[in-house]
């Protein structure tokens, strides 16, 4: 079986001292003339780590990953990637799905991979083997004689996927890249990242569908208008935006909200599609609730509401008075 | 392999090693080659349809109307034209300019047309005989001209005050559109006819003055250490020609295919893919030096077919060997050039529709050399000759103009040159990789010249 390894290189950065931090950013910025793109973006990605760059569209989060890689290069603040000041000195020990997709129309399916892990150093001896094995895994190897330009969106994604990957790299980057993929494919391209992800490989991914990040991610950061206003494990980010909230599908579809509020700790209740959302009184705690309204109403479903990231995200863009916890922790490279 | 070189591989094999090029560059060319030389001579014999018509002459010296009918009477010319023989062309080889004209000439010659005159009388008026000429053209056919010979076009009716007799001429009117071939073939006959007349009635005769007169030197023959060969007129001036076009050529190629590989690149954002394994300077230099073999691919071939030609009209040592060495060097640096102008273009817009309006100034740095090789050529040391062969970004093409030409420069102003070359290769390489490094990840309104520049400042 075709198994991933990341190759490893030992960092040296700053006085020889090994870092433990794939990605530290500190005080970065960028703007487009008048557009400020990032704004002070403080950051650190933790080795092994799978972590979700989230934010609307126009949000900072492709700059920030192209100055990560050093396609493009900040007005102000420093980074390190891999123990190193630029990602030029690592390039070939990351890998980059960019959010643009391109092939090489005319060229060959093999020959284009073959052609992308030469660039990124992999050994003459092992192209051949390495690109089949990885077409084979994606179920591309039928089409490896193909030219580019006659396989579908989502085939030529995967093609670009496997020459972000085939260098097994230690720190991988991928920014949208489940845009344009049928469910089938998202779920096999969930499936590698996260394999890819358990054999040690650091990984970056952005996306503006925050649903994909909570599948994915352990970690988050959300960047609106350039700033960083989140980062944080999925889970922590998760009680602190608690609602403090239940989902009630009452055998009883006719029940009103005035039984729903006679019930004690109920401070109120609304009916969504999907059925009663709760919201409990302060000291009341989520199993007492539902041991209560289960006592008194026939329940086909309850459960407590958990906030999703787009929630969470709503929430913080509308909420002027929001301060991020980071905002006086810093960064130190 | 490096990665620079890994791009320069692809960039070569991606335009060279494709069907279309061999096809466009090298197999239409042979293609056309052959077909100028073994049908070209063919064609050029096909006589055309001959022109039918009359001539009207009214002859008011009164004695020529029989000898002008005559000189233009079918069998007459028939005759004439046997007289004039192609000139014979070896199967396989190619005709040169002077041949080719020379059988242009005599080939139009060979269409005799069928004239006849009509006699109008002396007292026939001129303007009443034009009439005929108002209505059509020359391919309708009936009168196709009318002659009016002076009176006194034979016999002078005055003399100049040094003594010399003064002689009238002739007036000839034709039909628009008629050949020109035909117009000679009438002034030749009444031109020929009034000399012989004019010197029988001076007492002489007609073939011994064409013999005193007629003066025939042969070939003029170039002495060289191989021995003696026929000089060939305008080789000369066609040498520096020759080789500015075929830089020109291998330069205006690789710099194009430049341009088209990198719009391509960026409109179809493979670009960004390669910016995460290479800086943009790799990417530019890789691709610079692809298309350099491309352009220096097409030098070679072209240049080969054009020594083994001189070679097989034994003219091989009219080109110095050096004269190749300098051609190299200096090719090198006018594509830097221009090839790094293209890149930087290629990197700015998002689609080749949008390369034209940038494209202005490197059009004029190629098209410059066009209009002053001519010039410069014809006199290589004058001084707008030294100028511009010192004058960035063309003298690359003009001192390669001047090297190949009778006059070579001093080593000085070669040397001289090659180092403005460098300089000027160096700094339009730097500019144009600032643009390149900017331009590579814009998308958008494609920028102006003063965007471009702005790039190249901040950059």
């Amino acid at each position: 079986m075709f198994a991933y390894h990341p190759r490893t290189q030992p960092d040296v950065c700053h006085g020889g001292v090994g870092l433990t931090d794939a990605i530290r950013i500190v005080g970065l910025d960028k703007s487009f003339g008048e557009k400020r793109a990032v704004r002070g973006m403080d950051l650190a990605v933790p080795r092994g780590s799978l972590h979700g760059f989230i934010g609307p569209n126009g949000a900072g989060k492709t700059t920030t990953i192209r100055m990560i890689m050093s396609i493009i290069f900040p007005d102000r603040g420093e980074l390190a990637v891999l123990g190193k000041k630029s990602a030029i000195e690592s390039k070939d020990r990351i890998g980059y799905l960019p959010e643009e997709r391109g092939v090489y129309k005319k060229m060959k399916v093999l020959a284009f991979i073959k052609y992308m892990a030469r660039l990124k150093g992999v050994a003459d001896s092992q192209l051949h083997s390495q690109a089949m094995g990885w077409l084979e895994k994606v179920g591309l190897s039928d089409v490896a004689e193909k030219k580019c330009e006659e396989l579908s969106k989502g085939m030529q994604q995967k093609v670009q996927f496997i020459a972000a990957v085939i260098h097994k790299p230690e720190l991988l980057i991928l920014d949208e890249p489940f845009s344009g993929l049928d469910p089938v494919n998202m779920r096999l391209l969930r499936d590698l990242i996260r394999e890819i992800n358990d054999s040690g490989t650091t990984i970056i991914f952005s996306t503006h569908v925050m649903a994909q990040a909570e599948q994915l991610c352990d970690n988050i950061v959300m960047i609106h208008n350039g700033q960083k206003v989140l980062d944080d494990p999925l889970d922590k980010i998760r009680s602190r935006f608690d609602p403090k909230a239940l989902l009630l599908e009452p055998m009883d579809r006719g029940i009103d909200s005035a039984r729903l509020m006679g019930i004690a700790g109920v401070e109120g209740a609304h009916l969504t599609d999907a059925g009663w959302e709760i919201v409990l009184e302060d000291g009341f705690t989520p199993s007492e609730a539902i041991a209560r309204i289960a006592g008194q109403i026939e329940t086909a479903r309850i459960e407590v509401k958990r906030p999703s990231l787009e929630d969470i995200f709503i929430e913080i863009v509308q909420d002027d008075s929001y301060v991020p916890e980071f905002e006086t922790q810093g960064v130190a490279l | 392999m490096s990665r620079t070189l890994q791009i320069a591989w692809r960039e070569f094999a991606s335009t060279a090693l494709t069907k279309g090029f061999i096809i466009g560059g090298f197999v239409v060319p042979a293609v056309i080659l052959v077909i100028m030389v073994t049908l070209l001579p063919i064609l050029l014999r096909d006589e055309g349809p001959s022109i039918e018509g009359e001539v009207s002459l009214i002859d008011h010296s009164g004695v020529l109307a029989e000898d002008i009918a005559l000189r233009l009477s079918p069998e007459y010319l028939a005759e004439e034209s046997q007289v004039i023989e192609l000139p014979k062309i070896e199967p396989g080889t190619t005709p040169t300019p002077e041949q080719t004209s020379d059988m242009l000439s005599k080939a139009m010659m060979r269409t005799i047309p069928k004239l006849t005159v009509n006699r109008l009388g002396e007292a026939a008026d001129a303007e009443s005989a034009k009439e005929p000429l108002r209505d059509g053209t020359a391919n309708d056919g009936g009168v196709l001209a009318l002659a009016v010979i002076d009176a006194d076009a034979v016999v002078s009716a005055e003399a100049s005050e040094s003594g010399v007799p003064r002689f009238g001429a002739y007036q000839l009117f034709v039909k628009p559109k008629l050949k020109d071939s035909v117009q000679s073939t009438i002034r030749r006959a009444i031109t020929e006819s009034i000399r012989e007349a004019r010197l029988e009635n001076a007492g002489l005769s007609p073939d011994q003055v064409n013999a005193l007169t007629r003066v025939e030197a042969e070939q003029t023959k170039e002495i060289t250490e191989e021995g003696e060969r026929d000089s060939i007129e305008g080789l000369n001036m066609l040498l520096p020609g020759g080789f500015m076009i075929l830089m020109m050529m291998a330069v205006m190629i690789g710099g194009q295919y430049l341009l088209t590989t990198t719009v391509e690149e960026k409109s179809s954002r493979v670009v960004e893919v390669l910016l995460s394994a290479v800086s943009p300077m790799q990417l530019m230099t890789g691709k610079i030096l692809g298309q350099l073999m491309v352009g220096g691919l097409i030098m070679l071939v072209y240049g080969s077919v054009g020594i083994a030609g001189l070679f097989m009209a034994t003219l091989a040592d009219v080109i110095d060997p050096m004269v190749l060495v300098w051609l190299v060097l200096f090719f090198l640096f006018a594509y830097v050039q221009i090839a790094s102008m293209m890149a930087a273009v290629g990197s700015a817009v998002n689609e080749m529709r949008e390369a034209q309006s940038l494209m202005t100034p490197v059009m004029a740095v190629i098209m410059i050399p066009y209009l002053l090789w001519l010039p410069v050529a014809m006199n290589p040391s004058g001084t707008f000759a030294v100028v511009c062969s010192f004058l960035p970004p063309v003298n690359s093409f003009m001192m390669m103009v001047r090297i190949a030409s009778t006059e070579r420069p001093e080593m000085w102003q070669i040397l001289v040159s090659l180092g403005i070359s460098f300089v000027s290769s160096y700094i339009i390489l730097k500019a144009a990789a600032k643009v390149f490094r900017v331009g590579l990840l814009m998308y958008g309104k494609p920028p102006n010249l003063k965007t471009l520049i702005r790039w190249i400042r901040m950059a």
